[in-house]
């Protein structure tokens, strides 16, 4: 009993030597290492179990008995011991999860211990007498409550056993399971000692198994060493742990820094290619957007992947619209079978090109000329890369440049003409002649030589002038000439207009046909005016017999009469003089009279000179007036003074007066003696000159004054209908013009107008006297002797 | 070469014509045979101042408004119309036929024979014939 009692002292003493030196070092690392809320918990921990056993070992130095100081030394001893459990308990909380103990968790906890304590003490002391019993009623609970804070510890270090593999974990929580099942057999003792000595009997059981148990004192001692020893473990691999997530954040933190920077770096450098690639894109969209080039890119199966703006632009379709088009169904349906053909070919060669026709929205077919090309590289799915050129308006164009040299051709294989392109100064370039008969020479020897090596000089100069002309003006240049060819002459008409810069192009016509053809006409005409002169003189026959019958009957009188007086033995001499004198006068009557009855009768060609109206109506009335004196038609002559001079043929305007007067007598036919007159008259209008025939007859219907100047129409029943318009010819080929108006009272005024040759006349009426007759007056009848 | 020198009992002969020359030759004719001779261009002249002695006349029938045939006619309707003779320079048969008809003792187409002329003045003069 006894050597039990001082193994326990000395187990006691050893224990609370170790506890007191585990406190102390904890509380060195509770200094050193930051002040961990866990650390000092257990430190508190170590320090009250220090105290308790501290305490119970000087207990147990008291004698038995109660003494003031033993019961302060139990006290102290009780509260301490009860007070481990919770700080101890709170201690590992908090190494599980910190924060959790606050002092309103901690506050009743360990009030609730010390009021524990308290309380044990008050009732061991009530059963002080029964020195074991009090004992075990002031230790019972105490190892109890101990014995469930140890297990609890146990099982929060095996949990952390468990998530972090720690060899200090492992031994405190061991440590803890072994020391509190040691305490649960303390506290199970105790029990037993409670109730052995409660029942009163075998007071010795509950002795033996307190005695028992002390045995296993040195199994705390080694307990208490091993959790304080595992704490210090844990805590200092908390520590490490600590630092080590320190070094490690600082390392992160760092290299977090290190990499914020390259990444930073890696940032603008990567914005800087990104702008240059957006840039770089942008020229490239804009390129392709604006491009007019069609550009496409289909896959091997024909759906339009991407288009640019001008494709869709000339079929009339959006940019989105075409991508849903397959690309087949913009072709042309004649041609879109041969679209697989394009594919195989891609698929083959990896290239097609050519010219494809396609659709539009509208209906209209446009010409694209194309060429795809595969890509395979860089692509999930081989992709057809197309460009394109609408070529539409180039092939029309082409197509209508080419219609248009094919009718060019076609007009230049149809003209007759003589082609010649020259320089202006007259090198022949090139000529294309349908007939070359009549060529002086034939194109391959005159060709690169000039007009005057080919032809006469003077035709040469005149050809080069009008070359000249042409290429000075945008106005084509003509020219007529004439050449032999053989012994004939030819007539050529050449136009010639600018072809470009320097050269001239000039056409050639053969009109000899046509020269000769209007020489006939001109013959013709003249023919035909001839006639229609001799048929007018006819007319006149009787009457210019009559003109030529009184001056012959003059002179044969006056002849005889000569005779006469010659036979008279003293011829008068004077009286025969006077006679012959007479005899020679109408000599030169009938001889005038004769010579311009010659003159009308003459055929001859036009013959352009000057001439005087008035003397072509002088003339013509000579001749007429012994029809109208025959007719007893009075005419009254109006001839204005100064005439100028027109420019005509004598006796073609002669034959016009003529006509124009007999139309008049012939409109008087059948008028009482009163009306019977005509009044010719010539007058100067500004530049031109005009004659004037009007009678006072009947006139004639509208539809015959319409018609009056046409061929073939006559109002009279034996004429031809050809005066008016014989007379219309002549005056139209003097440039004049012929016209009739009706009278205001009755009658027609038939005139005609010619320019005149210089406005105010040079070539007055000298001899407006000459047929004796004076302007206004009233009768022919009344001669004037000259 | 008026009348100035005719004499009185030489009977008148008129000339009508509205030819100068031909009247002028006329009167030469029958003044040089010694007749006395008025000449007229017109046969309203003629009719103004016509001679009282006036015992043919020679007219032409182409005057001018009043023709040779007419101023025979007028003569003739008066009953003392002198001997007349007619010539024309367009000779036409009905116009002779015509002349003759209404009284005129000759008609001579121009140009026609000047004894012949003459000759017909003559008989016309002479105091048988009357």
């Amino acid at each position: 009993m006894t050597a039990t009692l001082e193994m326990v002292r000395m187990l006691i003493s050893a224990q609370m030597l170790t506890t007191a030196f585990l406190a102390a070092l904890l509380w060195a690392l509770h200094v050193q290492l930051r002040r961990q809320e866990v650390n000092r918990w257990w430190v508190w921990a170590w320090t009250l179990t220090a105290l308790f056993l501290t305490a119970g070992r000087l207990a147990m130095a008291f004698p038995a008995g109660w003494s003031i100081a033993k019961g302060v030394v139990v006290l102290l001893a009780t509260i301490s011991g009860f007070l481990a459990a919770p700080t101890l308990v709170f201690g590992t909380v908090s190494l599980r999860s910190p924060g959790t103990i606050t002092r309103r968790v901690a506050v009743p906890w360990l009030g609730s211990a010390v009021a524990l304590g308290a309380l044990s003490f008050g009732a061991s002391l009530v059963w002080s007498a029964e020195p074991l019993t009090s004992f075990s009623i002031r230790n019972g609970p105490r190892t109890f409550v101990l014995a469930a804070a140890l297990f609890f510890c146990a099982r929060v270090f095996f949990q952390r056993l468990r998530v972090t593999r720690s060899w200090a974990a492992l031994m405190t929580g061991a440590c803890c399971l072994i020391y509190g099942v040691n305490q649960s057999v303390y506290t199970a003792a105790q029990i037993a000692q409670l109730f052995g000595s409660a029942s009163g009997s075998p007071q010795g059981v509950g002795r033996a198994a307190l005695m028992w148990s002390a045995r296993f004192l040195y199994v705390d001692v080694v307990m208490t060493c091993g959790i304080c020893l595992g704490m210090v473990l844990l805590l200092v691999e908390e520590y490490q742990r600590s630092e080590r997530a320190l070094a490690e954040s600082t390392r992160t933190r760092r290299e977090v820094a290190e990499q914020n920077t390259a990444l930073q770096l890696e940032i603008r450098y990567r914005e800087e290619i990104e702008q240059e690639l957006r840039a770089s894109e942008d020229r490239y969209r804009d390129l392709v957007e604006n491009s007019e080039d069609l550009l496409c890119t289909h896959d091997l199966e024909g759906r339009i992947l991407s288009v640019n703006a001008a494709p869709a632009r000339i079929l009339g379709y959006e940019v989105d619209e075409l991508l849903n088009v397959p690309a087949r169904s913009l072709l042309a349906p004649d041609v879109r079978e041969k679209f697989d053909e394009y594919l195989r070919k891609i698929r083959r060669d990896g290239v097609a090109e050519g010219i494809v026709k396609v659709t539009a929205k509208n209906g209209e077919s446009r010409l694209w000329a194309f060429r795809s090309t595969l890509r395979t590289d860089g692509v999930a799915t081989p992709i057809v890369r197309g460009m394109g050129r609408d070529v539409t308006d180039q092939h029309r164009a082409a197509r209508l440049l080419r219609q248009s040299q094919e009718r060019q051709e076609a007009i230049l294989r149809a003209l007759p003409d003589w082609l010649f392109l020259t320089t202006g100064d007259g090198l022949l370039l090139d000529c294309r002649a349908k007939d070359s008969r009549y060529l002086v020479m034939q194109p391959h020897e005159f060709i690169g030589r000039k007009v005057e090596d080919v032809l006469p000089n003077d035709l040469a100069v005149r050809l080069v002038n009008c070359f000249k002309e042409a290429l000075r003006s945008d106005q084509p240049a003509s020219l007529e000439y004439s050449i032999s060819i053989g012994d004939a002459p030819r007539f050529y008409e050449v136009r010639s207009v600018r072809s470009d810069q320097s050269r001239v192009l000039s056409l050639v016509r053969d009109v000899t046909d046509q020269k000769l053809a209007e020489q006939r006409v001109r013959d013709l005409q003249e023919e035909l005016a001839h006639a229609s002169r001799v048929t007018a003189i006819g007319t006149l026959t009787g009457s210019l017999a009559h003109e030529i019958n009184q001056p012959l009957t003059a002179v044969q009188t006056n002849a005889f009469v000569a005779l006469k007086l010659l036979d008279a033995p003293a011829p008068n001499v004077g009286a025969v003089r006077e006679a012959l004198t007479d005899i020679l006068s109408d000599n030169r009557r009938i001889d005038d009279v004769l010579r311009r009855l010659r003159g009308l009768l003459r055929k001859e060609r036009r013959d352009y000179a000057p001439v005087d109206v008035n003397a072509i109506v002088s003339d013509v009335l000579t001749l007429a007036r012994s029809n109208f004196i025959e007719r007893r038609i009075t005419i009254d002559v109006r001839l204005g003074s100064n005439l100028p001079a027109v420019l005509g043929d004598r006796v073609q305007l002669q034959q016009v007066v003529l006509n124009l007067l007999m139309n008049a007598a012939d409109a008087l036919d059948g008028m009482d003696a009163e009306d019977r007159s005509v009044t010719v008259e010539t007058a100067a209008t500004g530049s031109q000159v005009s004659v004037s025939v009007s009678d006072r007859g009947a006139g004639i219907s509208d539809a015959a004054f319409a018609r009056m100047f046409d061929p073939f129409f006559t109002t009279k029943g034996d004429g031809m209908g050809l005066g008016l318009s014989i007379c219309r010819a002549i005056i139209d080929a003097h440039g004049g013009q012929i016209s009739a108006t009706r009278n205001p009272d009755r009658g027609l005024t038939c005139s005609f107008v010619l320019d005149s040759m210089v406005p105010s006349s040079a070539v007055a009426a000298p001899h407006a006297s000459v047929v004796g007759l004076r302007p206004g007056s009233a009768s022919l009848a009344d001669r004037v002797d000259a | 070469m008026s009348e100035g020198s005719s004499t009185a009992l030489a009977p008148t002969v008129c000339v009508v014509d509205d030819d100068c020359s031909v009247r002028i030759a006329l009167e030469r004719l029958f003044r040089g045979v010694g007749w006395t001779v008025k000449g007229f261009g017109s046969a309203e002249e003629f009719l103004k101042h016509e001679p009282l002695d006036c015992a043919c006349l020679v007219a032409d029938v182409h005057l001018g408004k009043m023709s040779g045939l007419e101023l025979q006619a007028v003569l003739g309707a008066r009953g003392d119309a002198p001997a007349m003779i007619l010539t024309s320079g367009l000779a036409e048969e009905e116009m002779e036929i015509e002349a003759l008809r209404l009284g005129a003792i000759a008609f001579f187409p121009k140009p026609f024979d000047a004894s012949a002329l003459l000759d017909a003045v003559s008989r016309a003069l002479a105091p048988t014939a009357r």
